[in-house]
């Protein structure tokens, strides 16, 4: 039932510029995908070619394990959410959800049963005869989700569609599209810059930089296993430290740092002598003085700045000039000034890749 | 001690609020009714009691100027031709510039901006140098005192102002309606009848507008290439203010020439505040 989306070696160009340098990923049926990266890292010309609005240079898009380079976008079958929405602004709501079901030359009967059913499910009951722009940014973005799944696509795909919402409406729409897709069981692509919404939306991650896939990992693998310094500092806060690879001490490698020697996890068994340390700032662990455990890396440092958030207490120390980064619970009461010894373990102390 | 303050603040803000509008509303007023009273006045003059310097206004009232200039005249031809060739310089400006401002305004063509600027040159050229080569060529091709030559020369006048405005309504649509549109499954037809068409409407009936009012009070081309044998409103208009300078006549044909202008701008002022207008200026 649902659909598979392979792409091969993509090559995309604008002008002089290589905007994609040869893109390969696989989304299995009913997957739900994000692609996250900076702004011109190339994610929304790849969404774009998998609709089929632009052509790549090189390369293969392939729906089913079909080539469909030449199939033209109206006859993909895939639906798309646009940032601006794109409504049509001279047709009412129904009209615009309708517009799809239209194309397809579904019986009148059943297109007035499928667009009621999708204004239902986007909660806008009652709102069919108004005119996009006498809807609210939320209210638009529901009408655009509707008239997406209304036409049952193989592939639903998603260009940045919360970022003109305020936070918390952002926020509750995520979770619509998360439990409309999941009821539908569509596969889903969604190109976003925010990691918050990454990890919470989506199956699996593809973190791209330059026109190149940098990682392609479930949430959960992506955030605690960053494989480079890139990844590592654009999903949630991290510690990026540089550090010289040192010999294999059992599970663990010692490496060198300008905060001196740790021992750190080589997760993605690494071999340059270059390398990066990855530790999250929730990793580190406020200790007792000579207080030494098993597995546990000792940095000593005196707090500069004590930051309450509400949710946790961020300190910033400096070890040898390099700033660290930690967050303890929030009822910890640590003064700025204090001299204070963090363990943090030796597993989450992670090997990353340098960027070149 | 405030109320002090606040009454040569309310003072200016008055004169700001409601003199200075009533006051540019008066010249605006005084500018567009005083010669049209007075053409009416002109018109209805009574040759019998010559309207002259002390009087205010005629002192005999009669509808003798506009019977004689329907009689002794072909005004009713004249305006059927320039209704036809209004109409028809109208469509085939139309029907040239959609295809034309289309591929400028939605496609990667290159020198597109050295086009745009030789559309406009037309503009540029005075019209009575431009009639009378124009008026040449027809002449040489057979076309002179026809109104296809007439309609020839008033969609080349027109043609830029078409081109140009439907060229920018093009730029200015949004491609990712289109991409929508596409990514639902429209073909060509129903793409530009459901999404370019009711985009570039406003800017399609401010160019149908320009270029009929523009061939409507042409009268370099019109003159050269159709007088004496196809007549419009313009060159009847004309032949009252030669040397036999007749105001009464000449305010007759004026008034005549004006019906369709005023219709259109009452016309062109209902479509302009249209949905489409709301849509593109209104809150996204």
């Amino acid at each position: 039932m649902a659909t598979s989306v392979s792409v091969n070696n993509v090559v995309k160009k604008f002008g002089n510029v290589t905007v994609l340098k040869g893109i390969s990923f696989h989304i299995e049926p009913g997957e739900f995908v994000t692609l996250l990266g900076p702004s011109g890292c190339g994610k929304t010309t790849i969404l774009r070619i998998i609709a089929g609005f632009l052509d790549p240079e090189e390369g293969q898009v392939l729906f089913n394990d079909k080539v469909v380079n030449n199939v033209k976008p109206n006859k993909r079958n895939t639906a798309m959410c646009f940032q601006s929405y794109a409504l049509f602004p001279n047709k009412t709501v129904y009209e615009n959800i309708r517009f799809g079901l239209r194309m397809r030359k579904v019986p009148s009967d059943e297109q007035r049963q499928r667009v009621e059913n999708a204004i239902a499910m986007v909660n806008l009951t009652g709102l069919g005869d108004r005119k996009p722009y006498e809807l609210s940014g939320g209210q638009q973005q529901r009408v655009a989700l509707a008239r997406a799944i209304v036409v049952n696509p193989d592939i639903l795909l998603f260009d940045e569609p919360l970022s003109n919402l305020d936070a918390k409406l952002r926020e509750r729409v995520r979770m619509e599209i998360r439990e409309v897709q999941k009821a539908m069981g569509i596969t889903t692509i969604y190109v976003t810059h925010d990691q918050a919404e990454a990890l919470s939306i989506s199956d699996n991650v593809i973190a791209m930089s330059n026109g190149t896939i940098v990682q392609k990992a479930s949430p959960r693998a992506i955030y605690d296993y960053p494989s480079t310094e890139f990844v590592a500092d654009h999903i949630g806060a991290a510690n990026i430290i540089p550090a010289e690879m040192g010999s294999a001490k059992g599970d663990f490698v010692e490496v060198n740092t300008p905060i001196g020697c740790l021992y750190a996890n080589n997760f993605h068994h690494i071999k340059d002598q270059k390398i990066a340390l990855c530790i999250r700032p929730e990793d580190l662990h406020p200790v007792l003085k000579k207080e030494r455990m098993e597995n546990m890396n000792i940095i000593t440092g005196k707090i500069r700045n004590a930051i309450y958030m509400g949710n946790q207490l961020d300190l910033f120390f400096l070890v040898n000039d390099y700033l660290i980064r930690a967050s303890v619970p929030k009822d910890y009461i640590i003064e700025e000034g204090a001299t204070i010894d963090f363990a943090i373990p030796r597993d989450k102390v992670l090997v990353v890749g340098c960027e070149k | 001690m405030p109320k002090m303050r606040k009454s040569p603040k309310s003072l200016s803000k008055k004169i700001l609020g409601f003199l200075l509008p009533s006051a540019i509303g008066l010249v605006l007023f005084a500018w567009i009714a005083v010669p049209l009273i007075m053409a009416v006045l002109w018109s209805l003059v009574n040759p019998d009691y010559p309207w002259s310097y002390p009087q205010l206004f005629p002192t005999n009232v009669s509808l003798f100027q506009w019977e004689y200039i329907f009689k002794y005249t072909n005004l009713v031809q004249s305006i059927l031709n320039s209704f036809f060739i209004a109409i028809m310089s109208m469509l085939v400006s139309f029907l040239l510039a959609l295809p034309t401002a289309y591929a400028i305004g939605r496609r990667n063509i290159k020198g597109k901006e050295t086009l745009k600027i030789i559309m406009l040159l037309p503009m540029a050229f005075p019209g009575m140098v431009m009639a009378m080569f124009l008026g040449r060529v027809l002449f040489m091709t057979g076309l002179s005192s026809t109104r296809i030559g007439i309609i020839i020369g008033h969609t080349l006048v027109g043609l830029p102002y078409m081109l140009r405005i439907l060229t920018v309504s093009f730029e200015s649509m949004q491609q990712d309606l289109i991409d929508a549109a596409d990514n639902l499954g429209a073909g060509a037809w129903t793409k530009f009848s459901e999404i370019y068409f009711p985009m570039i409407l406003p800017g399609l009936i401010a160019g149908c507008i320009f270029t009929f009012i523009t061939s409507m009070q042409e009268f370099n081309i019109a003159f050269i290439v159709g007088a004496p044998i196809v007549q419009t409103i313009p060159t009847i208009l004309y032949s009252y203010l030669g040397v036999n300078f007749l105001r009464t006549s000449a305010s007759v044909v004026a008034l005549i020439l004006l019906i369709p202008n005023i219709t259109l701008l009452f016309i062109t002022e209902r479509f302009l505040k249209t949905e489409y207008m709301g849509a593109a200026l209104g809150k996204m």
